[in-house]
């Protein structure tokens, strides 16, 4: 890592590394502590697949938080720290009671983080509610019939739940260290249990790989923070002390993702509805979100291939688009790729959430990312019903297409992310006029000199103790030029 | 040489594999398809699908192999799904006894979903012998008391098979056994009836489902 400033000012400008990202971040959540609406460029850096795969670098678990609710998006100037602190110690509260809900049938798995003082005494078990027995032991119990709010009758269901989820989890096999790691699956394990204890759910295959990839994400922006230079940690304590708590409890952070990502409600993704099936209804969500996908997206979208799929081939929407939505693609595309897919996902709630309207995961982008899948397998399914059903079943590596194949979602769907679409795309022509060219020019070269004067002065004196202020100072103005130009905001 | 000149028409055939999580069932597909076993497969999701061509006497057929997940039941995979199945192979692990309980209701699920068809019972994990818990007679009896009790008119018999996916041992046998029973019962159908026209791929079509002009999604109720 460069130590002289110079090279560090060459390094920022020309590295094009998980550096030139994470520095993105350290500039976002600036502008959050000097209490700047940072909204809008989070929603944009979302809805920016188009430098795929250079930009993938950026720290997602923090910026899904704000995108999901779980830390605050807006505050009072001055106030973020203590907002976000007090969120990510409500976090670690919430799950050290979702470890008291696992842990008396399993004491190896108090998994609790940070403060161990706080823990909550031990539960007591008894006979039944009339008992005044203080014992904590089950004495009295009846094993052999035992009502449902029992010690054995939870210990029962806890080890059936336990012994569906192993089953799974034991099977992730991702490609990472990780992975490889028995604490990680435990780690796993706990979290499957804790969110099945505490919302009364049956686990449901496919739920170990989203709190998996939760789990994976929280992990490399802890490592990618790690990497960060000690010299912008010097530079942005505030900051960096702050990304570093987002993501120092592992556990409860996947927890608040994973719980944001499944539950229900207008501030949730509710992908637990592709999960779970209401009694009330006789089909299941997904299977309905599948049908809809071929039935009537691809109709939209491509008339004669959904006849071929459909009526020719016979193909039933359910085989391949269950895992398709139920996963969010992780199975589809590369960890990468699912990265940005889950950005859009999360971005489009948050903005459902910004106009006070319900978010609906089964009228969300994922079907208008699915149809569009479709399509880009298009000449593998005129092939044949054979051909068709491989290709849909596994799908092939998307790789330069990638960028246009969300970009074609993002379109079709016709929704809330459009609009954001015209101002990540560099390659769209934007209407700036002409006096505005000028002054961003004159921007520009002022910028320009004021950097070649850093450069000059720190080559000089590499203790220049004001360089770098400056430096940020040019780094801003060059971004409100490339914004102005780029996208089309108002200079 | 055969005494026909022209080679019969190669027969597709659909089968699917039901079982409970972890019986064995996508190592059971893949040791048939691709002989081959790999501890490292993961847990399926709604349903995978494999092909294999094979030669049942002097029929050429292409096996249609569906693997689902075992979680997917109460019809969790849509009607859809099993239109067209042909045979069912179910699956159990001889070391897990719940595995063998759960049978019954798999073989019902199937039965409603596609009606009653030609079927093979397997009790895999043979390998795991010292940890059995399912001993070979009981499941021997179960397949006999299915198919003495059913219906006359429909004449479905359920064979039994121990198997060691890891090992490759009675795989080969299970599935052509499924294969022979399902090409059987097909040879012994009426032909399907051809469609009534061609159709025109440059033009647009609806979506034939039911509901399908409802553009909202969510819950159908």
């Amino acid at each position: 890592m460069p130590s002289s400033l110079p090279s560090l000012l060459l390094f920022l400008f020309f590295q094009r590394t998980p550096w030139r990202a994470n520095m993105e971040d350290v500039f976002l959540f600036c502008d959050m502590l000097r209490g700047e609406d940072i909204s809008e460029v989070l929603l944009r850096e979302s809805v920016n697949f188009s430098g795929w795969p250079s930009s993938t670098e950026r720290l997602r678990s923090v910026r899904w938080q704000l995108l999901l609710g779980t830390l605050p998006d807006r505050c009072p100037p001055g106030e973020f720290l203590s907002y976000a602190t007090e969120a990510i110690k409500k976090q670690q509260q919430d799950w050290v009671q979702c470890i008291d809900l696992v842990e008396p049938f399993a004491p190896h798995r108090d998994t609790r983080e940070g403060d161990k003082t706080s823990q909550p005494k031990k539960k007591v078990m008894k006979f039944d509610e009339s008992s005044s027995s203080s014992d904590e032991t089950t004495m009295g119990e009846n094993p052999l019939v035992p009502a449902a709010s029992t010690y054995y009758a939870q210990e029962h269901r806890y080890r059936i739940l336990l012994r569906e989820i192993q089953k799974d989890v034991e099977r992730i096999f991702w490609e990472f260290s990780l992975f490889e790691k028995k604490s990680t699956k435990v780690d796993i394990e706990t979290l499957l249990l804790a969110y099945c204890l505490l919302h009364d759910k049956d686990y449901k295959q496919g739920m170990h790989e989203i709190v998996a990839f939760c789990y994976f994400c929280v992990y490399r922006d802890r490592e990618l923070l790690k990497e960060m230079d000690p010299m912008v940690r010097e530079n942005y304590g505030e900051v960096m002390t702050f990304l570093d708590s987002a993501v120092e409890h592992s556990l409860s952070t996947t927890f608040a993702l994973f719980c944001a990502i499944l539950n229900e409600g207008d501030t949730f993704v509710g992908l637990s509805r592709f999960f779970y099936r209401e009694e009330r209804c006789e089909q299941s969500a997904v299977l309905v979100c599948a049908e809809r996908v071929q039935q009537d997206i691809l109709l939209t979208l491509d008339p004669p291939l959904l006849h071929l799929i459909d009526s020719e081939y016979g193909i039933s929407s359910a085989t391949y688009l269950i895992r398709w939505l139920r996963l969010l693609f992780i199975r589809e595309f590369c960890f990468s790729q699912v990265l940005h897919i889950w950005d859009l996902i999360f971005a489009e709630r948050y903005l459902h959430q910004r106009r006070g309207r319900p978010y609906f995961i089964e009228n969300g982008i994922i079907l208008y990312i699915s149809a569009v899948m479709i399509k880009h397998v298009k000449p593998a399914i005129l092939q044949g019903a054979d051909s068709a059903l491989r290709v849909l079943m596994k799908y092939p590596p998307v790789t330069d297409a990638f960028p246009a194949l969300l970009k074609e979602a993002v379109i079709l769907s016709n929704g809330a992310l459009q609009p954001l679409l015209s101002v990540t795309s560099p390659t769209g022509v934007v209407a700036v006029d002409e006096g505005a060219v000028s002054r961003q020019g004159a921007k520009l070269s002022e910028t320009i000199k004021t950097l070649e004067v850093i450069l000059n002065r720190s080559t000089t004196d590499e203790t220049a103790p004001d360089s770098l202020d400056a430096m940020v100072d040019c780094i801003a103005e060059l971004k409100k030029i490339r914004d102005v130009l780029l996208y089309g905001v108002s200079d | 040489m055969s005494s026909n000149p022209t080679p019969a028409k190669k027969q597709l055939l659909k089968i699917i594999i039901l079982g409970d999580s972890g019986v064995g069932k996508t190592s059971l597909m893949h040791q048939f398809v691709s002989k081959k076993f790999d501890s490292r497969y993961k847990a399926t999701i709604g349903a995978d699908f494999l092909t294999k061509e094979l030669t049942v006497g002097d029929q050429v057929v292409s096996l249609q192999i569906w693997d689902t997940a075992g979680q997917e039941r109460f019809q969790s995979l849509g009607s859809a799904f099993y239109r067209g199945a042909d045979a069912c192979v179910l699956v159990y692990d001889v070391t897990v006894q719940e595995s063998f309980a759960h049978v019954g209701s798999w073989m019902e699920e199937f039965s409603i979903q596609a009606g009653r068809r030609d079927s093979v019972l397997i009790g895999n994990k043979t390998d795991l012998e010292d940890r059995r818990q399912v001993p070979t007679r009981t499941a021997q009896m179960w397949c006999d008391k299915q198919n003495a009790e059913g219906d006359k008119n429909d004449k479905t018999e359920m064979k039994y098979f121990e198997t060691s996916a890891r090992e490759n041992t009675g795989v080969e046998e299970a599935f052509m056994a499924v294969a022979a029973a399902a090409l059987a019962r097909k040879a012994s159908q009426p032909a399907p009836v051809p469609p009534p026209s061609t159709v025109n791929l440059n033009q647009n079509q609806p979506g034939n489902a039911g509901g399908s002009n409802n553009t909202n999604s969510g819950c159908s109720c």
